[in-house]
């Protein structure tokens, strides 16, 4: 029955225009600090609200200011509360994992009971609860989005380390005297290493949604710095006057969001059978 | 005969509630070939990780040169007794060199000595050249694998061998040639061999003493010509009957 | 009359090809074994008779079955023939049952399919091949969903299953190599008295040489996608050519050998 599974695996558009739409992201990152249109937090008033005309090719917004060149400003906000939110999720996420994985079943039902509580809570409530206590700002805001993401990383990360765990090279590890960092180290670590990546894709796509999420109710990056979510909550006042305006932002969160959803999924398809295809 | 490694009325329960072990003792001396046999779920595998120290029990104990496992030197034990998986896939870390894999219990064990030249050894020893060192699983056929798997066990130069069905995923002729393989090692080193099999034939051919085990317990044992040449219990003897059956 | 006849089978997948040029008849009645290790082929040359091979596979040569050719049939041809001819019965029982579906709605399926049978005869139906394949209280499993079943148990569904739009072809891959010893006897003794009792011919596909030589009266030898030996069973051991096959029968009558010397007492 073994030899039925042999599938030709077809090559995947999904991944390569993820990696393009994230590319492009990157690009528009790297682009902010080289160059805009204009400067983003320049005022004038006479232009208030004007739909795409050059030389303001996407419009101005009620103060005046490029509507362009915010959103291109506005990636370094959203990438860089993504970033730091991931790394944090990533980090801390497969720590925890790792050890819970690797953990006594008693533990093991101990922690994942804890985590499915920090689970529970939207990243939005602990963005608001670190906001009442510390004032709102980028960092509460990679701080929450990162707890949140930590905890959904870690389920997975423990998920994947008890699947090495049940391999008979991990039994004859043991049966050699290896202890738990050891196994941690040469064994499972190895062997969840690529699923990380598929990992970190998803969790970087929740990390841009979180973060425009949090900017839209104004708990995330503070005016005037630009900010996706922050043009999305203002531009829907003035959707009567200039409903394109709303347009721009949330196609540049639909971009960065997919194209990490579509890079995640690619990249799952090219590791996975190569992982159970190295049996 | 000096007793090596000794159960003695092992129980292990599951969180369950199934019993994986009841009352199960076994005896291995210098030099034995115990055979156990039965069906799945009779808890050979079980009894395995038990005499590898693997096994949480409820009681009884497993004893290495007459110390409880507990209580004795857990690096002399873990170098004596070493392990043969079924499974060539799963028993065999995908992401480490044929080298590192060999060499490992030298490292986990803290072995003296040139740990390269000991997995160059190993690996002669089991019919495999120094080229495969370098090799990883997957770029190997299921019979390589499970040299490199029967080398690794014999890095720390055990006394004992315990395997848990180690030709039963093999293709036919592999197999064979596996089992030669066991035969030759455990008669040159002098090994003492537990051997997990659900084919008789693969027993009988490498062992002297038989267990049979039916849910958990031991229901028969005793050298092996006469637990199959006249079984005692009805379970022993259909499966005895039946694998003599099968023939051409 | 021959019901089975396969001339030249090649399957493919791109450059790989997995079964060469391969070549039998299954008359009506006939029992034919085929013996092959992992990668000889035996498994994807049954599926291509079936019609039912993974995408991107490239078949060629001959399938006639009761005198329809398969190979490049319509998918609505290569259905009709499917369970109403030709049944199958797989290695692993878990994998082959839905896991989903109720034990007699599985097994009445292929009736409804093929011979229009409503869903109440159907039922009755499935509850009596319960009984036929030798589970105890009949009314009760059919009832159940597979996984509350032992590996035995859903071995003789799956047979029922086969067996149920009384086909005249039943195709056995593997059926007994998941089972523990004592199971595998009952369910080869079943399906011996199955294939009597409904006058069916068998294809029987396993590794196992002994077991082979049991279910078949005539036995080919796959290796690498090839047939490289094919006897009447009884002939096979004196009079087989091909070195592998001698090799399998060699292995095969040294492992009863050892058994037989213990038998005997002697060490």
């Amino acid at each position: 029955m073994n030899a039925i599974s042999d599938r030709r695996v077809r090559r995947d558009p999904g991944f390569v225009v993820g990696a393009a739409l994230v590319g492009v992201t990157v690009a528009t990152v790297a682009l902010s600090y080289v160059w805009t249109p204009f400067d983003p937090l320049e005022i004038d008033p006479e232009l208030s609200l004007t739909g795409p005309a050059w030389p303001h090719v996407l419009g101005t917004d009620e103060n005046g200011r490029d509507i362009l060149s915010n959103v291109i400003v506005g990636a370094r906000s959203t990438f860089g509360v993504a970033v730091g939110a991931v790394v944090i999720g990533m980090l801390v996420g497969t720590l925890i994992g790792l050890l819970v994985g690797t953990a006594s079943a008693r533990t093991r039902g101990a922690a994942t009971f804890a985590i499915d509580i920090v689970l529970a809570l939207p990243s939005v409530l602990l963005a608001i609860v670190l906001a009442a206590v510390y004032e709102p700002s980028t960092l509460t805001a990679i701080v929450a989005i990162g707890i949140a993401l930590a905890a959904a990383v870690s389920r997975i990360v423990a998920r994947d380390t008890r699947a090495v765990l049940t391999n008979d090279f991990v039994l004859a590890a043991r049966a050699c005297g290896a202890n738990r960092r050891r196994i941690i180290r040469m064994h499972v670590l190895p062997n969840v290493r690529s699923s990380l990546f598929v990992h970190a894709s998803g969790a970087a796509a929740v990390a841009i949604l979180a973060e425009s999420t949090l900017s839209y109710i104004g708990l995330g990056t503070r005016p005037p710095t630009p900010s996706w979510g922050r043009m999305l909550a203002t531009s829907q006042q003035f959707l009567i006057v200039e409903p394109l305006h709303a347009l721009w932002p949330g196609i540049a969160i639909v971009v960065a969001v997919l194209g990490f959803n579509l890079l995640g999924d690619g990249l799952r398809e090219r590791l996975d059978p190569t992982l159970r295809g190295a049996a | 005969m000096t007793v090596l490694l000794e159960a003695r009325a092992l129980r292990r329960v599951h969180r369950s509630g199934r019993v994986a072990l009841d009352d199960v003792s076994l005896s291995v001396g210098v030099g034995a070939r115990i055979g156990i046999v039965g069906e799945s779920g009779a808890g050979k595998s079980t009894l395995v990780r038990a005499l590898l120290g693997l096994e949480p029990l409820a009681a009884g104990d497993v004893l290495f040169g007459g110390t409880p496992l507990s209580q004795c030197d857990t690096r002399a034990f873990r170098r004596a007794v070493q392990p043969v998986f079924q499974d060539p896939r799963s028993s065999l870390n995908p992401r480490l060199t044929v080298g590192r894999i060999v060499a490992e219990p030298l490292e986990c064990l803290g072995i003296d000595g040139d740990h390269a030249l000991r997995v160059r050894e190993v690996l002669a020893d089991v019919a495999l050249d120094a080229s495969f060192a370098a090799r990883y699983p997957h770029e190997l056929s299921g019979g390589q694998r499970q040299r490199v798997a029967i080398a690794r066990a014999l890095a720390p130069a055990p006394q004992i061998l315990v395997a848990d069905e180690p030709v039963s995923a093999l293709d036919v002729l592999i197999r064979d040639e596996i089992v030669s393989l066991l035969d030759d090692l455990i008669a040159r080193r002098n090994l003492a061999l537990v051997l997990v099999s659900h084919d008789l034939s693969v027993v009988a051919r490498l062992c002297t003493e038989i267990a049979v085990m039916r849910d958990g317990r031991v229901v028969e044992n005793g050298p092996i010509e006469r637990v199959v040449g006249s079984p005692v219990d009805d379970f022993t003897r259909r499966i005895v009957a039946l694998a003599t059956s099968s023939s051409r | 009359m021959t019901l089975l006849e396969v001339r030249n089978l090649t399957v493919r997948f791109g450059d790989n090809i997995v079964v060469n040029d391969v070549s039998f008849d299954v008359a009506t009645g006939g029992r034919l074994g085929i013996i092959g290790e992992s990668g000889s082929g035996k498994t994807m040359a049954m599926l291509a008779v079936l019609g039912v091979l993974p995408s991107g596979a490239e078949v060629s040569g001959s399938i006639r079955c009761d005198g329809v050719e398969l190979v490049g049939a319509d998918e609505d041809v290569r259905r009709s023939v499917r369970g109403r001819t030709i049944g199958m019965v797989f290695q692993e029982p878990l994998t082959a049952l839905n896991p989903l579906m109720r034990v007699d709605r599985q097994i009445g399926w292929p009736l409804r399919l093929h011979h229009g049978v409503s869903r109440r005869d159907a039922d009755a139906a499935a509850v009596e091949w319960c009984a036929r394949v030798g589970l105890d209280e009949p009314e009760r499993i059919a009832r159940r969903l597979p996984h509350e079943m032992s590996g035995g148990q859903r071995q003789r569904i799956g047979l029922a299953i086969a067996l149920a739009a009384r086909p005249r072809l039943l195709i056995a891959d593997e059926p007994t190599t998941a089972l523990d010893v004592t199971v595998q006897d009952d369910i080869l003794g079943l399906l011996e008295s199955l294939v009597d009792g409904e006058g069916l011919s068998l294809v029987f596909v396993s590794h196992d040489l002994g077991v082979v030589a049991r279910m078949a009266r005539d036995i080919a030898v796959m290796r690498l996608g090839r047939i490289v030996e094919k006897r009447p069973t009884a002939e096979l051991s004196e009079r087989a050519a091909d070195p592998y096959a001698k090799a399998l029968i060699e292995s095969a009558r040294r492992g009863t050998a050892d058994l037989r010397r213990l038998l005997r007492g002697e060490s």
